[in-house]
């Protein structure tokens, strides 16, 4: 017994070592990122009042960007407005209804953003206060961002489309046929696109959007565009695409809020009794 | 030990901060993502308790895995690791009067910038490992894995030695 105390003793630690590599390890596991960020949310807060500040220092040094980026926004709207007065919408007003009245949106500013990890995460300067709430997809005009994953009072915290372990269903918009794209890891302008089976016909320069099934995102929002493509593993596609969004240039996003997700839920979970 | 430890703690904040504001934000791309802060470990005395140690590594670690938004005990549990190899790596690169010498902080000027440039690329390396080895989760594109581990610890060794040689040599004079 004494030469176990004694061994005990000799190689504490060893033993301290294997403690606290328990402990840590426990921690990785039982974090899943959705719990992690929820229990940081009062950290996070302190924290992206910091970015905050940093962000709005960093905005001087790219607001030429900016404005090209919003002059083109601008012209695009424009156009789409004029199709709208050059219509008579009550004549033709059942074709030409507001696209997705099923969603409401939420503009928000980027304060924190990382491109070169293998989970990303954005913070929002839009929280609880603006209705935001977990779960909701935010984006921009040409491609998807990410989606909420806590909110405090004025900040959201974003896992964003680069981040491994999140997919995005989208939907080939030539030929119809939908399944998950989700980032590799390796480079912050390309994601893949799977489960597309081989008698579907693709081609390079095919525009990838959103499927909306998710009922995360509206239907149609562009994405990328097909770069390449490889039959992989049994009868499937494995689609590279060529994201339209600039990752590290992200400024004013969309939170989008699907107005219908309560009646949704509950239709699934009826299927799954 | 009371000094000390207080002293100890500005480091750990000064690092945390280093980390968090300045290098995990660096436009860098996909495969490299330096981690500077093992160098707070890295640097504490020769002669400092082991165990004292592995709990430092700890902090360290969870305050780098909250402020980063990483998996809550990714950096953590690389950090413990590097630090329980720490004694086992400086034996290498020391002799026996150097590790007797233990109030001091081991820096590239008290150690020889050969030894040094050793004995942190070892660690650092060891380090990236069990990092990204956790953070990818996988060993489905091995090949990828190593590239982030090979690039991410080419940067931090450069800029951990670097960082070292701004390091104060003593803890005496470390707090300002």
């Amino acid at each position: 017994m004494e030469n176990v105390f004694r061994f005990l003793a000799r190689s504490r630690v060893f033993f301290l070592f294997l403690v606290i590599e328990v402990i840590a390890l426990f921690m990785i596991v039982r974090s899943s990122y959705y719990q992690s960020t929820k229990i940081m949310n009062s950290v996070r807060y302190l924290q992206a009042m910091c970015e905050e500040q940093v962000n709005s220092w960093e905005q001087y040094f790219s607001l030429k960007n900016m404005n090209a980026d919003l002059a083109e926004e601008n012209n695009r709207l424009r156009k789409i407005l004029s199709y709208y007065q050059s219509v008579d919408t009550t004549k033709s007003f059942t074709e030409k209804l507001p696209l997705y009245p099923d969603y409401e949106y939420t503009l928000a500013t980027v304060i924190d953003n990382s491109v070169n990890r293998q989970h990303n995460y954005i913070t929002l300067n839009v929280g609880k206060n603006h209705q935001i709430e977990p779960d909701m997809g935010v984006m921009v005009d040409n491609g998807v961002v990410g989606i909420i994953t806590s909110v405090t009072g004025r900040y959201a915290l974003v896992k964003s489309f680069l981040n491994t372990d999140w997919k995005v269903s989208a939907r080939l918009l030539r030929s119809g046929a939908f399944g998950p794209l989700h980032w590799d890891g390796k480079i912050y302008t390309e994601a893949l696109l799977s489960e597309i089976p081989q008698h579907i016909d693709v081609q390079v320069g095919d525009t990838v959007v959103t499927s909306g099934y998710s009922s995360i995102f509206p239907p149609d929002i562009p994405i990328g565009i097909v770069k390449s493509f490889q039959v992989k593993r049994g009868n499937f596609y494995e689609i590279k695409v060529a994201l339209l969004t600039d990752y590290k240039r992200l400024r004013y996003v969309t939170v989008a809020r699907f107005t219908q997700r309560d009646e949704i839920n509950q239709l699934d979970s009826k299927t799954h009794e | 030990m009371n000094n000390s430890f207080f002293r100890y703690l500005l480091w750990l904040l000064f690092f945390v901060l280093l980390q968090s504001l300045v290098f995990s934000q660096l436009p860098l791309g996909t495969y490299v993502y330096p981690m500077v802060y093992v160098l707070f470990i890295l640097m504490l005395p020769i002669g400092y308790s082991r165990m004292a140690v592995l709990l430092w590594a700890f902090l360290t670690g969870l305050c780098i895995d909250i402020f980063t938004h990483s998996i809550l005990g990714a950096h953590t549990s690389a950090t413990v690791a590097m630090a329980y190899a720490r004694p086992f790596i400086l034996k290498l690169v020391t002799s026996k009067e150097d590790r007797e010498n233990n109030v001091q902080l081991i820096t590239k000027r008290n150690l020889g910038s050969r030894f040094f440039l050793t004995y942190i690329s070892l660690a650092i390396l060891l380090h990236h490992t069990i990092y990204f080895l956790i953070d990818t989760f996988s060993f489905f594109d091995f090949i990828h894995t190593v590239l982030l581990i090979v690039c991410s610890a080419l940067l931090s060794i450069l800029f951990v030695f670097f960082l070292s040689s701004l390091m104060p040599t003593s803890w005496n004079s470390a707090s300002n």
